[in-house]
């Protein structure tokens, strides 16, 4: 439909990364995530980057509840405190093992339906065409995360 | 149709009830439901403002995480409001990412600004959609109005609900409170018609209440009662006047204004005999002797006219068929304003009187025509008498010796004293005849010739006689001569060592023109005032006052033949004014008396 072909243009990448920007605001931390008061929510690409600058842009002068957006890129698990936000690309079954590890107040974002059954916390789908995401909510809980109840509205499934 | 004026009471009353009742329910309606709606539009902007917050804020997920089918949930959550025609969700850049519209109304178009707008479709509620302080996209809603048209609705129908009920129980109430204005005017309608149509004046309404009714009641009554005691006063004093009619020897009568008899008393029962309805209005006068009755009703139909008072003397019929002299008067009764409210008038029987007096004037006729013949049959002799005593004393004078002549001499004083004894006499029974004087009689002239019969008298006693200016009266000369000639002939007569003054004047005093003959003589006593005027009536008997006693008699019949009088006012040696009077027109002539003395 011409009307929908706009936002259809746009790159998987670009619309994840508006989303993994919007994750934050619907998340809330527990205050022992972060390394201090002043401390930005750190967004950090595990991994390979599949966003090239969209990250960037997305997160520019970005700020939730006073703190500050920032983008980080790692090729290691990163040390508590360090990243409130950690994005896998990819679907393997490692990956999810990998992230769960990483303890309370991370929220990890990977993909592919397994992802969430594996013990992530938000994992993108594509349905129709449409980026969509999956949520285990225990997971969350046991990271000590609250998510927004409309975040839970609009996931295409949750995990109870 | 009638006017409300004209209406009963009881009506009217529940009519103002009704209307009182309905514009104060209207007006109390109109007010509630032009407050309702004025709340009820801020209300309305209240709840939807707030609405319209929940749905953009339970909207922020669905439009950043670009889910049309979460956000369309959320706006299907407005299905319990049946008055949302439409609520769309906006992008950011002016698509729709949901719309809701149960009836397939269109969104409205997309405004920056947030606010509410009515319109007359409706209400257009426009609300940012933020998260974390970003507009993320833009709710329009669009709300039908027919929500406060319901509500007008419903507040109508209970308003005319109300209205219907409360018309009900106020015509209830009404009719019976109405009983409280109602019966105590029905009490005095049926009170006034009660005595309007039997004149009863006993009659008195009830009081039922304390108010102005009660007043109006009260005052009503005291009204009643006022006129129930002048209507008994009135009554007695009719009674009163009955009574006195009744108990009258005279027949008493009643007339209306315009002459119509309307009570006549008992003694014209008693005199008239059976028939009397006859008599009342104008049928009395079949009753009135055929020769008195034009001038009966002339003089009537005068009175009648010009409210003078009635004065008659007529023959009625009684009931045997035999005619009575009556003489009847009447007088117009006028009320405070001087019009004739009534006429009350009585006849009474003169028969006798009448009759008495007939055969008075006829006997005195009789003595007068007696006299008149006898003394103009006695001139005669009286003639002979002196002519001859004359012839005896001239032819035969010497055969007489003293003795005879002196006896002769006698004899003539005898006879021209016997003459004028009888032409006296004969004067006083002319003066008895009245003339008619058809034209007026010059009394200067009169008192002219008076003066030249009298020149010897006059001359011999010095007396200087004069008059002032004298009218036209209307009396025979002969008689007025005869008048003037006595009573000066008197004051010449009746002097003093002075020389007499006379003098003549007449000044005019009402209808009658009053002479006054004035003189310096003698004078005479009070005490013989009236008497002076009696027929041989002589104070003075010595010889120095020669008469025969008629002189004042004469003056007076003919002044009183005239309608005049004759009066005297002296002061003893200083002298005597005679006064006559005598009308200043025309009298109407007697024939009857002119008749009788004539024949």
């Amino acid at each position: 439909m011409p009307s929908r072909a706009a936002p259809e243009q746009i790159s998987e990448y670009d619309v994840k990364a508006a989303f993994l920007m919007n994750f934050a605001k619907f998340v809330e931390w527990p205050s022992t995530a972060f390394a201090s008061s002043g401390s930005p929510i750190a967004i950090c690409i595990l991994g390979k980057d599949p966003f090239g600058r969209a990250m960037d842009d997305v997160v520019e002068g970005e700020t939730v509840n006073g703190r500050k957006v920032t983008v980080q890129r790692m090729t290691d698990p990163p040390a508590p405190k360090t990243c409130q936000m950690v994005f896998a690309a990819g679907a393997g079954k490692e990956t999810a093992k990998a992230l769960s590890g990483l303890g309370r107040g991370v929220l990890t974002v990977g993909e592919g339906e397994n992802f969430v059954r594996d013990g992530g916390i938000i994992g993108f789908v594509i349905e129709n065409r449409r980026v969509r995401f999956d949520i285990n909510q225990p997971a969350a809980v046991a990271a000590g995360l609250t998510l927004s109840s409309k975040l839970l509205s609009v996931a295409r499934a949750v995990e109870k | 149709m009638r006017t409300f004026r004209d209406i009963p009471i009881k009506q009217k009353l529940v009519i103002m009830n009704m209307a009182a009742t309905t514009a104060a329910l209207l007006l109390a309606g109109l007010g509630i439901v032009l407050t309702d709606s004025l709340l009820f539009r801020r209300y309305l902007q209240r709840d939807l403002s707030s609405l319209a917050k929940i749905i953009a804020d339970n909207s922020t997920a669905a439009l950043t995480f670009n889910d049309p089918r979460a956000a369309a949930e959320t706006l299907g959550a407005l299905r319990a409001r049946t008055h949302v025609l439409s609520a769309c969700i906006y992008r950011p850049n002016g698509s729709i990412l949901a719309r809701y519209a149960p009836r397939g109304s269109a969104c409205p178009a997309v405004d920056r600004r947030d606010e509410i707008r009515f319109s007359r479709e409706g209400v257009v509620v426009s609300q940012g959609i933020l998260l974390t302080g970003q507009r993320v996209g833009t709710l329009m809603l669009f709300y039908d109005l027919g929500e406060i048209a319901e509500r007008i609705k419903l507040y109508g129908s209970t308003v005319f609900g109300v209205l219907t009920a409360s018309s009900l129980l106020a015509l209830l109430l009404s009719s019976r409170l109405r009983t409280v204005i109602e019966n105590p005017i029905s009490q005095l309608v049926r009170a006034s018609t009660l005595v309007s149509e039997t004149g009863d004046y006993g009659t008195r309404a009830e009081k039922l209440s304390g108010d102005e009714m009660g007043v109006l009641v009260d005052r009503f009554n005291a009204m009643l009662a006022g006129i129930q005691s002048r209507d008994d006063d009135l009554k007695r004093e009719r009674e009163r006047f009955r009574f006195m009619a009744e108990s009258m020897p005279q027949k008493i009568f009643t007339a209306t204004p315009t002459g119509d008899v309307d009570y006549l008393n008992r003694q014209w029962v008693e005199f008239a005999g059976p028939g009397l309805e006859r008599i009342e209005d104008w049928g009395w006068a079949q009753f009135v002797h055929p020769e008195d009755l034009e001038e009966n009703l002339r003089l009537w139909r005068h009175s009648i006219e010009t409210g003078e008072p009635f004065h008659f003397e007529h023959r009625f019929r009684r009931a045997d068929g035999k005619y009575r002299w009556h003489l009847s008067r009447a007088h117009a009764m006028r009320d405070a304003g001087g019009k004739i409210s009534m006429w009350i008038g009585s006849s009474t029987d003169i028969h006798e009187q009448k009759e008495k007096e007939e055969a008075l004037r006829r006997a005195n006729d009789d003595l007068q025509q007696f006299a008149y013949a006898a003394s103009h049959d006695l001139q005669e002799p009286i003639r002979n008498v002196a002519v001859y005593s004359e012839i005896v004393s001239r032819r035969y004078h010497d055969l007489l010796d003293a003795e005879g002549q002196q006896f002769l001499g006698f004899l003539k004083e005898g006879g021209r004293r016997l003459a004028t004894l009888v032409n006296d006499l004969l004067a006083y029974t002319r003066a008895g005849m009245a003339e008619i004087v058809e034209a007026p009689v010059d009394s200067s002239v009169v008192f002219e010739h008076t003066l030249a019969s009298l020149a010897e008298a006059i001359r011999e006693s010095q007396a200087t006689v004069t008059c002032g200016p004298l009218p036209r009266v209307y009396v025979g000369e002969a008689h007025l001569q005869q008048v003037f000639q006595n009573l000066i002939g008197n004051a010449l007569k009746y002097r003093n060592e002075k020389a007499p003054c006379i003098h003549v004047s007449a000044v005019g005093r009402g209808a009658d023109w009053c002479f006054a003959v004035e003189d310096n003589g003698i004078g005479i006593d009070p005490k013989y005032k009236e008497k002076i005027f009696g027929v041989f009536k002589r104070l003075h008997h010595d010889r120095n006052y020669s008469g025969t006693g008629i002189g004042l008699a004469i003056c007076q019949r003919v002044v009183e033949r005239y309608g005049g009088r004759i009066w005297v006012e002296s002061q003893p040696a200083k002298g005597s004014t005679f006064f006559f009077t005598v009308p200043r027109h025309a009298q109407p002539g007697d024939p009857a008396q002119v008749e009788s003395s004539v024949g």
